[in-house]
């Protein structure tokens, strides 16, 4: 199992499993995303290559604009 | 930071009275004291950022502060911009913020700059000081200061805001990643909430706010651990702190290894708030007069309000439909190209991205010049305004 955002969202885990597809398993199309795992934020010209583990926390940080 | 060969200055007995409490701290004590006056801070945007940003770096002594903002102040900052008060509505926020922050401190020096930041002059404002820090609302801005920042070598310590969610680091280049190597280019414009279209939980800046503080007292003092190489994710309704570790990017093209940006660029197109292709804004406006005009004449259009539900029930206009800004990119199959369409927001500003998104796409949409404030200004006076 992969928890996003503190649990927020649960994905299930299968083995080769990359940041795209768990983003597309969470249909989460929205540009210029950044994504950690366990704490530390993955470039996205890693994600079609970066395989999670089973059990790794996802956090999918939004940028913000406001001040 | 301050030039380490120059004497630090001393300090006179009313300013040993007033930072006492600072002085019998080890961490800053008489020496770090000194260093705080000799420093100097640019905070760039006195909103709610901006506002606990220099509050409390006066307070804490910081020696010069200068502020740059080319806004006014108005009664809607006033929920959150607290270095603002209601007898400052209408003035420069720079100068309202001096009066206040020189109130609070009259030992320290401010400069006030009521400029819009430009690639022309950030260089030269930037300059004179040591930190930097970001009390913008924009984009555009946050990338100029962080490319400026690079070149000149200086701390930018960055935060920002949205809702109930707030973020803030400490970007220094020659020591680790800076705001480019986290994100390396903004959202397309039109996904882009801003606190004037989102709303934000007014206690929100004034966490992240001080947080920023915080981290810019440490850089002065080099004491503790600063956010370099770590973001900080707030989250106010959860009440949840959570930093993750942002590693410098080799290929960033502002601090990497091999630099594509070597000066600064235009902000606003890399942006995309320029692009040829977009109507000039006037072409887009309809003005309540006219569609209250063409209403009356019985003509088949559609109004669309664009505002989230909960804004409905302030105000709401009885012939518009409503679909909130963020499902209608997804609902664009549901129009009819030959159906003209007008767009409704509060203000205009988000229904004016939504006329835009839809005029490239060749609908024959237009916008509410001044949204439903500006109906119930002019057509409808019995709706409230907020
Ligand atoms: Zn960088």
């Amino acid at each position: 199992m992969i928890m996003v955002n503190d649990g927020r969202y649960k994905v299930r885990w299968r083995p080769g499993m990359t940041i795209r597809d768990l983003l597309n398993d969470l249909k989460f199309s929205f540009p210029r995303l950044v994504i950690s795992v366990n704490g530390t934020i993955v470039p996205r010209d890693q994600w079609d290559t970066y395989t999670l583990q089973d059990g790794d926390r996802v956090k999918v940080i939004h940028m913000t604009a406001g001040g | 930071m301050p030039d380490p060969k120059e004497p630090l200055p001393e300090l006179t007995p009313e300013e040993l009275r007033r930072y006492s409490r600072h002085l019998l701290l080890p961490q800053v004590g008489l020496e770090g004291q000194r260093k705080l006056k000799a420093a100097a801070v640019l905070i760039v945007g006195l909103g709610g950022l901006g506002s606990p940003i220099a509050m409390y770096l006066a307070a804490a002594g910081v020696g010069r502060l200068g502020l740059v903002d080319a806004d006014v102040v108005d009664e809607s900052n006033l929920q959150r911009q607290i270095v603002h008060g209601q007898s400052t509505v209408g003035q420069l926020k720079v100068e309202s913020a001096r009066q206040r922050l020189l109130d609070l401190n009259p030992h320290i020096q401010v400069d006030v700059y009521p400029v819009r930041l430009t690639r022309e002059n950030a260089l030269d404002i930037l300059r004179p000081y040591d930190i930097v820090v970001d009390g913008t609302d924009n984009f555009p801005t946050r990338y100029l200061l962080n490319d400026a920042c690079v070149f000149l070598g200086k701390p930018f310590v960055y935060g920002s805001i949205y809702r109930f969610d707030g973020q803030a680091s400490v970007f220094d280049a020659r020591r680790g990643p800076c705001y480019r190597c986290l994100f390396p280019e903004p959202p397309p414009p039109h996904l882009v909430p801003t606190c004037g279209t989102g709303g934000v939980f007014g206690v929100l800046p004034g966490v992240i706010g001080t947080i920023q503080a915080t981290e810019t007292l440490k850089l002065i003092l080099d004491i503790g651990e600063p956010l370099i190489g770590r973001l900080l994710l707030y989250d106010a309704l959860d009440m949840t702190f959570d930093t993750v570790r942002v590693p410098k990017n080799p290929k960033c093209p502002v601090c990497g290894e091999h630099p594509t940006i070597t000066e600064l660029i235009d902000y606003e197109e890399f942006c995309g708030l320029t692009p040829p292709d977009q109507p000039p804004a006037e072409d887009l406006e309809i003005t309540p007069q006219e569609l209250a005009r063409r209403l009356a004449a019985g003509e088949r259009l559609r109004v669309i309000d664009v505002r989230e539900p909960h804004e409905l029930e302030i105000s709401r206009l009885p012939f518009a439909e409503n679909i909130p800004l963020e499902q209608l990119w997804s609902r664009m199959d549901e129009f009819a190209p030959e159906t003209p369409i007008v767009f409704v927001c509060r203000t205009g500003e988000r229904s004016r991205l939504a006329a835009q998104e839809f005029r490239k796409r060749g609908y024959r949409a237009w916008n509410l010049a001044g949204g439903i404030n500006a109906w119930a200004r002019e057509v409808d006076p019995s709706l409230p305004q907020y």
